[in-house]
């Protein structure tokens, strides 16, 4: 295809780094908490880049994108507790949960502007939190849901690379291609560009269904990482969090997303020990980039630099 | 054989107002026909029910022998019918080029018919509103002559057959357009079918062959320029009783 | 009694009509509420075109605020009340002035993003000052009345009087006062409204202040009748908008006090008959609904 030979020079730039990525934790031992950390960071990377695909590209801002990573790792939890069946069966209906969550927002989000999508992720997210607290017996309240570890943790870090890895150069791909144009038009401006030809909601739907694949996928892979899923996976400040590394980092550019996702993360590690003055000092963050520069800090380089 | 576009007793009510009464005519293929009417009269809700940004109340619209009433936008652009809008609408944060490349986009099979690639395709297009120069800036960027050039440039990127054009010299210094009618005249020599709504009565009256004439909702002429100027009715509606009979 | 197999008699009916009446009666004070809380916000959105996602914090921290005020210091229920409203107006001017006001050009996204973060930062200051557990604030009158033998606290009974109250005197400032009529003229349509010498400036000020009153009465009427979390500012957040877009944007006013309604009598079934915690769902259900299949609202006109 065209768009791969166009975009070599990024599957290749996005290569090299997954390739370091995973050199990372031989070189330093297999140590424990560094591959926690990386794992950690490529799952955000994951979420941001799916999320800025419907926010960035298509102007959909969803404050909910964790809710297709905890249906699905939720899915998988409940499988694994209660039937024996085979694994990459689990992880397939868990897979396709997530995405059909996706439509939850999505169908009624349809008809209307798109500054509604917004409202309707955060009343999803809160319902299916209520859920998992209401219904104790089935979904471990508080506690959620625990299994063994099942896979190794080196296994899943090696994963999840590889995940981040097929997530972007899939996304760049798509962003670069016609998709990617008739979503950006979508977000310009609807209904010139349903004049032209272009059907809003067949790439609105497609937009949701792409953004709640990779980040199911993702969700299962943390699943099995930590052995738990618990209700915060449904609450506010995962999802917006979600949100702050996307807009910091630079929505509408998928480098840009993946930066802020790598980069706040980390952060985030780092300031867990003040954790309430790390989710102001967040969300002021946000506060600042959109009033001071809504492209982020990718987004502001790139069109400082195309002057 | 049925007509290229017709329009059949269309009727557009918004609550108790009654925008668009009993609207008949047909356009046939390769005609340049202008839509005028004093201010309120219809004009811009006929064009949104025929492009399927608003539903008919009653009434049917047939393009290219398929009845197309309730057809949405983009199902419409497949077929071949496009429209520019008043203001100009471009999708700001892409570049020119893309702008017009949108339309090539979403509309493969008629891109085929064109025999050139797509870059090429645009750059035509481009070429023929005079934009080429600037196809690499963010039409967001562009300054108003600019974007209604562009509009028209847009409008052909899904390769039309019928073209609705709403009061695209609408803003514009009489150089502008001058070179505006100059690219419409040529777009009409391609075998483009135009339908124009303008307000600008001179202007528009030098460029097509026919007028259409729509007030208070209702169609109150349909001929050719020299008739229309002359028509009491379309006098009395734009200028009042007093001015309505025409000189000897 | 005797227990008769296949009938239910005495006390047992009794306690079936004693529900329905408690869900009736439950369904007005709730009904009253969100009608309050759907007027501020939809003022904000209708008014300045701005879907403020504060709206449910600063309702939250009228709350607060209020509970601040009478426990920690001490202050008199009259004066920590007027203290909570002025709090709420403050807290709507400082958002509005320092920061809404400076994207009023920007996408709509960018609104979006700004009042989302604003909303969470206030939440985080909230839980980081006062402490993440629920909190119960007094009554503002003790005791209760009985209605059809159902009992209700007189705070509820104060609370659905005032609120309806305030809704009265909204429509009657809305539809009869100068001010009120001007503020109409600017949401229609803001250029010819200053055209006919309306300030809308000064009207942006003064829906965006009977706005924050709002939001602040209906704190200070939600705190004494039930928990006070972190959460509310969202749960109430969730319950404007769903009332707002089942009412429609446009239409009549009593649109919104039957659409509060729906939504009140809805959460309230769900909460009897499924469980407590799910009646957000039902708001939810009915946001889904509504924007799939009635996009503009009961009684909306146009714009969507």
């Amino acid at each position: 295809m065209e768009t791969v030979r166009r975009e070599l020079f990024s599957i290749m730039t996005i290569g090299i780094l997954s390739i370091g990525l995973a050199v990372v934790a031989p070189v330093s031992g297999y140590d424990f908490y560094l591959i926690g950390l990386l794992t950690s960071a490529c799952l955000w990377v994951i979420y941001v880049v799916c999320w800025d695909l419907l926010a960035g590209y298509t102007g959909m801002l969803n404050f909910g994108q964790l809710l297709f990573a905890g249906v699905a790792a939720y899915t998988v939890a409940l499988i694994e507790i209660h039937l024996k069946i085979p694994r990459p069966l689990t992880m397939l209906i868990g897979l396709l949960a997530g995405i059909l969550s996706s439509l939850l927002i999505g169908l009624p989000s349809l008809r209307v502007r798109s500054t509604y999508f917004a409202l309707v992720s955060f009343a999803v997210l809160l319902v299916f939190f209520r859920i998992t607290l209401t219904f104790v017996e089935t979904f471990g309240g508080d506690y959620g849901l625990s299994i063994a570890r099942v896979f190794s943790r080196e296994m899943l870090y090696y994963t999840s690379i590889i995940l981040m890895a097929a997530t972007l150069i899939t996304l760049r791909l798509i962003v670069k291609s016609r998709i990617g144009m008739a979503l950006q038009c979508i977000r310009e401006d609807e209904e010139t560009a349903r004049a032209v030809g272009v059907n809003i909601q067949r790439y609105k739907l497609m937009a949701c269904l792409i953004s709640a694949f990779f980040t199911s996928l993702a969700g299962i892979c943390g699943f099995y990482y930590m052995g738990h899923v618990g209700p915060e996976v449904f609450g506010m400040m995962g999802s917006f969090n979600v949100v702050i590394m996307g807009v910091v980092g630079g929505a509408g550019t998928i480098f840009g997303a993946a930066l802020g996702a790598g980069a706040l993360s980390v952060i985030l590690e780092f300031m867990r020990p003040i954790a309430e003055y790390r989710n102001i000092g967040y969300a002021l963050l946000l506060v600042l980039v959109v009033m001071m520069a809504s492209r982020g800090i990718w987004g502001s380089l790139a069109s400082y630099f195309r002057k | 054989m049925a007509q290229f576009l017709e329009v059949k007793n269309i009727y557009k009510n918004f609550g108790k107002l009654a925008a668009l009464s009993d609207i008949s005519f047909s356009v046939q293929e390769g005609e340049l026909v202008g839509l005028i009417g004093p201010n309120g009269a219809g004009k811009t809700t006929l064009f949104n029910v025929i492009t399927g940004f608003y539903r008919a109340s009653s009434g049917q619209i047939f393009f290219k022998d398929q009845e197309v009433s309730q057809a949405a936008p983009n199902k419409l652009a497949e077929m071949g019918l496009v429209r520019t809008f008043q203001i100009p609408r471009p999708f700001r944060e892409l570049t020119v080029h893309d702008n017009v490349a949108v339309g090539t986009l979403f509309n493969p099979e008629r891109m085929h018919r064109t025999h050139l690639s797509p870059t090429e395709f645009v750059e035509k297009i481009l070429e023929g509103v005079k934009l080429l120069p600037q196809k690499g800036q963010l039409a967001g960027n562009l300054g108003y002559g600019n974007l209604k050039k562009l509009e028209v440039g847009r409008a052909q990127g899904p390769l039309p057959d019928l073209l609705l054009l709403d009061e695209p010299f609408a803003g514009l210094t009489l150089i502008e357009i001058e070179s505006l009618s100059e690219i419409l005249k040529g777009l009409a020599a391609q075998g483009l079918t135009l339908v124009i709504v303008e307000h600008k009565l001179k202007e528009l009256m030098k460029l097509v062959k026919r007028v259409i004439v729509l007030h208070y909702g209702k169609k109150i002429a349909d001929g050719n320029p020299e008739e229309i100027a002359r028509n009491e009715q379309v006098l009395k509606a734009y200028l009042g009783r007093r001015w309505s009979k025409p000189n000897a | 009694m005797e227990k008769r197999a296949g009938r239910i008699e005495g006390p047992a009916r009794n306690e079936r009509a004693r529900m329905v009446q408690t869900v009736i009666f439950f369904g007005v004070i709730w009904t009253a509420l969100y009608c309050l809380i759907a007027f501020g916000f939809s003022l904000l959105f209708g008014v300045a075109q701005v879907l403020n996602l504060t709206h449910g914090m600063i309702i939250m921290s009228a709350c607060y605020v209020a509970f601040l005020l009478v426990t920690g210091l001490n202050w008199s229920l009259g004066f920590s009340l007027i203290g909570g409203v002025i709090g709420s107006v403050l807290l709507i001017l400082i958002i509005y002035l320092g920061f809404i006001k400076k994207l009023l050009t920007a996408p709509h996204t960018s609104m979006l993003l700004l009042t989302a973060g604003l909303a969470n930062a206030i939440q985080q200051i909230v839980i980081l000052t006062v402490g993440p557990q629920n909190k119960f604030v007094p009554t503002m009158i003790t005791g209760g009345t009985t209605i059809f033998s159902v009992v209700l606290s007189n705070q509820q009974i104060l609370s659905v009087i005032v609120a309806f109250g305030l809704v009265v005197l909204l429509v009657l400032f809305f539809q009869r006062t100068r001010m009120g009529r001007a503020i109409r003229a600017v949401t229609q349509d803001r250029s010819t409204a200053s055209l006919s010498g309306i300030n809308a400036e000064e009207m942006y000020l003064v829906t965006i202040m009977i706005a924050g009153v709002l939001a602040g009465v209906a704190g200070l009427l939600i705190a004494p009748i039930q928990t006070v979390t972190p959460e509310i500012g969202w749960e109430m957040m969730v319950t404007a908008f769903t009332v707002t877009i089942l009412a429609g944007l446009g239409g009549p006013i009593w649109g919104v006090v039957v659409a509060a309604a729906i939504v009140a009598y809805a959460e309230i079934i769900t909460a009897f008959l499924i469980a407590p915690t799910l009646k957000e769902g039902a708001a939810f259900v009915i946001m889904i609904l509504t924007l799939m299949f009635r996009p503009q609202g009961l009684f909306g006109k146009g714009r969507l």
